[in-house]
């Protein structure tokens, strides 16, 4: 059978104001990207799966089961990577591993075992006995990772685990997840929408608390196909536009500047671009006039 | 100017400096009371043998004001002049011959001086109260451990790429290490002589130091007020020597290294000071050290001149030479290794040898389980160990100089012996019997005397006579005191129809009863509880880790029952530890009678209205201390929770729970309510 997580109608309120709205989707063994604006309410969902703090209404199900029935037996399920990079300065990556294994109630010899994997995964071997609080934010970084896939999780919830890392590393990160996506599900938000477009089977993109898409990325590319353009011309002309059109993309071809925008319709004398389209541009199509989405 | 004020006035800074006040005020005026309250038990016990010892003090201050002191002047002058006759007979060493006339030449300068009598008890109970010369320390310390952190971040080299980031920077920084140590030393020392006049009253501040018996050797011509200014001024002076000397190891040194050598001296110092007695050989060890210096006493209650090269010198005045030069050459330091060059640090091959044993410690570090995991972050991340040990030795040293006096002698042994327990009629005729035999005693000796008057016996025979009906008389008065308080036990009895026995109180009452020196135990517990367990939960917010912590499965009830058991032993550690040695103090040094007598036979558990003997009574005060040690902590706890850091929650504790029973023990009643102090104690009060 395949593992299943459904969120439906999922609500959260703070006050006055609705942090997520009737959210429904359901998620399969896969990557899935999260994609929105800072304060769209990414967080909130992801604070709400890992049942860190009461929803307002709606259901999260679990192969069918609500996760707070399941209450323990679903954070067994679960690895989580938060944003804040909370990690104590003065544990040892190794102690740090052992201390999170003792937490998701492992045996002692598979923390052990699976302590070394990670720390091999994340390519922190040779830093495993040195103080966290030593480390870069991208070495921070990677040690939540590996303390998340830690247990073998069936669903993996990460929150920008690739934000600080090196182009390097941020491949390198990215591949292990996609490895780890092929029998779980897992559900990545990150700022680096490239990241997204290489591994995510699916992508929920929210906007004010709503989903406003969910989709296979090719299909949410095929969506956008003519209602992304281009205006061309002299840098002057272009910046002059731009005060127009505030979320368009400048970029320099070799013939001169081009304003890249994304409306639907696209405005007159904006020429459509039907090759090349990114996750960038179905972004900016889906989340323009937020302040800053991905 | 701008850098003072930001290290001196910054809310933070206020703050740690009035919390170590008062946690310095709440321990001197614990000590005080033991101090006070001992006397008095003293007092009370050498009045049972008939010895007045107030009086006797009295006398000898008198005759040390008017017989002592001159004569003792007169004998330096004496043994000086002595010697200069014998040297010429003899071959005396020419250090001794010149050492004694320049004693007879210095006291000679006290020649006239008019002593004095006054409240001396608090001048000697700032003298002998040693803690807070190490409470000194810390403020000044903190300072520079901040400086040297802000050192080695991005702060430190933007600072040094700045016009006045240097030298400048380094010179102000000096300035407020001296101002910092002259802050704790008016707060924390200013605060004793406060306390003390409150406590005791005006101890005369204008009369000279010499009027005080203890500092009797002084040869300064010094007031009381003037040896109190010169003192805090020393310890200034010894506080910013050593924080100066600190900052510069630390700063030039790799951490280990720098803490290593800062340790190998300070803790060599300190052994110097302590071990070498006054009239050793090298004693220009002992005085000329910053240890000295912070002590300062020393100076004042002790006479040495040391000996340079067979010529003595005035150890105050060589002292002060050292220390200002050693100053200087700390400063000077500072200024160039910290300010002027540029930041570098020896001894970096610690930091291989520091990450070979880390190496090595990780190979081989065991998995542990969450109880484990909890036990490691309370007992070594945030020093939970640490802290139970300097509770253990603050604790032992605290019962270690109590003094248990109790009433009790020969008639009331005998009387106790032969009567406690149940009360009967039988006993209390045997009793009444005996009262009436001292008082016939009294009779028929008062007889004796009258006969002896007129038969003109000698004097020996009547003084006999009259010693005898003193003593008669004495015990006759303690005996009526017994009887009436067994009568009491069985008028109790006949009103109440609750068993009750006639026994032997004392050590009850001592251990029922609140007293100072329990109020210092729970002081140092309540200090033990505050700094263990505010970063309990604290910890997991500053590090920002509940989220990831409860996201787990063991994350939530699981964290929360390992840290309750942790809480439970180490409470459970500490009071026992801390009350345990004071009950053993007590059994052996008075000892528990009548261990199955009901509680009612103490006059203060009365009111108890069921059976209960008093060996389940200890028990329950016992069970009720771990309790109310629990609810403190569950207190604190909660503090932890709401607390972003350790170190506000620690502060929030201090003033939430400390700071009540510091201005309660200085003596402001309205704070009796909030006394979390005796809330620890589960006695009565007095």
């Amino acid at each position: 059978m395949v593992n299943k997580l459904e969120i439906r109608y999922l609500s959260k309120q703070y006050g006055d104001f609705w942090a997520l709205s009737d959210v429904s989707f359901t998620l399969e063994p896969g990557v899935t990207g999260l994609l929105g604006a800072n304060g769209a309410g990414k967080s909130t969902l992801m604070k709400l799966m890992t049942d860190h703090m009461p929803r307002t209404k709606g259901e999260i199900l679990w192969n069918g089961k609500d996760i707070l029935k399941m209450g323990r037996k679903w954070r067994e399920l679960v690895g989580y990577t938060p944003q804040l990079q909370g990690v104590y300065d003065d544990f040892t990556a190794k102690r740090f591993l052992y201390y999170m294994g003792a937490l998701k109630g492992m045996k002692k010899k598979e923390i052990r075992e699976e302590t070394d994997k990670m720390l091999e995964a994340v390519n922190l071997t040779h830093a495993a006995h040195k103080k966290i609080g030593t480390f870069s934010g991208g070495m921070r970084q990677r040690v939540l990772l590996a303390s998340s896939m830690l247990g073998k999780p069936q669903v993996l919830i990460l929150d920008e685990p690739t934000a600080g890392l090196d182009p390097e590393e941020r491949i390198r990160i990215r591949n292990d997840i996609a490895e780890l996506a092929r029998d779980r599900i897992v559900l990545l938000a990150t700022h680096v929408v490239s990241d997204i477009a290489c591994i995510a089977k699916q992508v929920l993109l929210i906007r004010g608390g709503k989903v406003i898409a969910f989709d296979t990325p090719q299909n949410l590319l095929a969506n956008a196909e003519g209602k992304i353009g281009e205006f061309s011309g002299t840098y002057d002309e272009i910046r002059a536009l731009q005060e127009q059109y505030p979320n368009g993309e400048i970029a320099q071809h070799r013939d001169g500047f081009v304003l890249r925008i994304a409306d639907d319709p696209l405005p007159d004398g904006c020429k459509p671009v039907f090759e090349n389209l990114t996750l960038e541009d179905v972004c900016h199509l889906y989340l323009k006039g937020d302040r800053q989405y991905g | 100017m701008a850098e003072l004020q930001r290290l001196l006035l910054s809310p933070k800074r206020i703050i740690i400096l009035l919390m170590i006040a008062v946690v310095n005020l709440a321990m001197f005026s614990g000590f005080c009371r033991t101090r006070r309250e001992e006397d008095i038990a003293y007092y009370n016990s050498m009045r049972m043998w008939g010895i007045n010892t107030k009086l006797d003090e009295h006398k000898k201050t008198e005759k040390y004001l008017k017989e002592d002191y001159p004569a003792y002047l007169e004998y330096v002058q004496n043994q000086s002049q002595a010697q200069s006759i014998l040297s010429s007979l003899t071959e005396k060493s020419a250090y001794i011959n010149r050492n004694l006339e320049r004693t007879a030449k210095t006291y000679r300068r006290l020649t006239g001086i008019q002593l004095r009598d006054g409240e001396n008890r608090g001048i000697n109970a700032v003298k002998d109260y040693a803690i807070t010369d190490y409470l000194l320390l810390i403020a000044p310390l903190l300072l520079i451990l901040e400086m040297l952190a802000d050192a080695d971040t991005a702060v430190g080299d933007l600072t040094r790429s700045t016009k006045h980031g240097r030298v400048p920077l380094c010179a102000w920084r000096i300035l407020a290490v001296i101002l910092i140590s002259a802050a704790s030393v008016v707060m924390l020392y200013g605060g004793n002589i406060l306390f003390t006049c409150k406590f005791y009253g005006n101890p005369g501040f204008l009369r000279p130091i010499q009027s005080i018996p203890e500092y009797q050797v002084c040869a300064l011509r010094v007031t009381v007020g003037g040896y109190l200014f010169a003192a805090g001024c020393m310890k200034t002076l010894a506080l910013s020597v050593i924080s100066l000397i600190v900052w510069v190891t630390l700063a030039r040194f790799h951490p280990i290294m720098g803490w290593t050598l800062s340790a190998v001296w300070l803790g060599g110092a300190y052994l110097l000071y302590r071990l070498i007695v006054p009239t050793s050989g090298i004693n220009h060890l002992k005085f000329l050290n910053v240890f000295a210096a912070l002590d300062a006493d020393i100076f004042f209650t002790q006479y040495c001149n040391l000996n340079w090269f067979a010529h003595p010198s005035g150890f105050l005045g060589d002292m002060l030479i050292c220390c200002i030069l050693l100053f200087l050459v700390a400063a000077l330091l500072c200024l160039w290794l910290i300010g002027a060059s540029y930041p570098k640090k020896l001894g970096q091959r610690m930091e291989t040898i520091k990450e070979k044993l880390a190496k090595f410690q990780t190979r081989h570090l065991p998995v542990h389980s969450l109880f484990g995991c909890e036990g490691w972050k309370l007992l070594i991340a945030q020093k939970g160990l640490l802290l139970l040990l300097i509770t253990g030795l603050l604790g032992f040293s605290l019962w270690r100089d109590i003094h248990i006096y109790v009433p009790v002698n020969s008639v009331t042994e005998r009387f106790y012996s032969q009567y406690s327990g149940e009360v009967t009629q039988e006993k209390i005729k045997r009793a009444a019997y005996i009262v009436a035999g001292e008082a016939r005693s009294i009779k028929h000796s008062q007889i004796a005397l009258a006969k002896a008057y007129l038969n003109h016996e000698p004097d020996r025979e009547i003084s006999r006579i009259q010693a005898n009906i003193t003593k008669t008389q004495n015990d006759l008065k303690q005996y009526s005191q017994l009887l009436n308080a067994m009568l009491k036990v069985a008028r109790y009895q006949r009103d109440t129809g609750r068993p009750a026995w006639f026994i032997q109180q004392n050590s009850y009452i001592i251990l029922f009863q609140e007293s100072a020196a329990e109020r210092r135990c729970c002081m140092v517990l309540l200090l033990y509880l505050i700094f263990a367990f505010s970063g309990i939960r604290a910890y997991d917010n500053r590090y920002e880790t509940r989220m990831l912590l409860r996201s787990t499965k063991r994350g939530r009830t699981g964290i929360l029952c390992a840290q309750s058991v942790w809480i439970l032993i180490l409470t459970l550690i500490a009071v026992t530890g801390l009350h345990g040695v004071y009950l053993l103090h007590l059994l052996s040094d008075v000892g528990f009678p009548d261990l199955n007598a009901p509680a009612q036979s103490l006059e203060m558990l009365r009111r108890i209205p069921f059976r209960i003997t008093l060996r389940s009574c200890i028990v329950l005060h016992f069970v009720l201390r771990e309790l109310a040690t629990l609810v403190l902590t569950a207190i604190i706890c909660i503090i932890s929770k709401y607390s972003r850091t350790p170190q506000k929650a620690l502060l929030i504790a201090m003033v939430i729970l400390l700071l009540p029973s510091a201005l309660a023990e200085s003596g402001i009643t309205q704070m009796n309510h909030f006394d979390f102090v005796h809330f620890l104690t589960c006695c009565l009060r007095k």
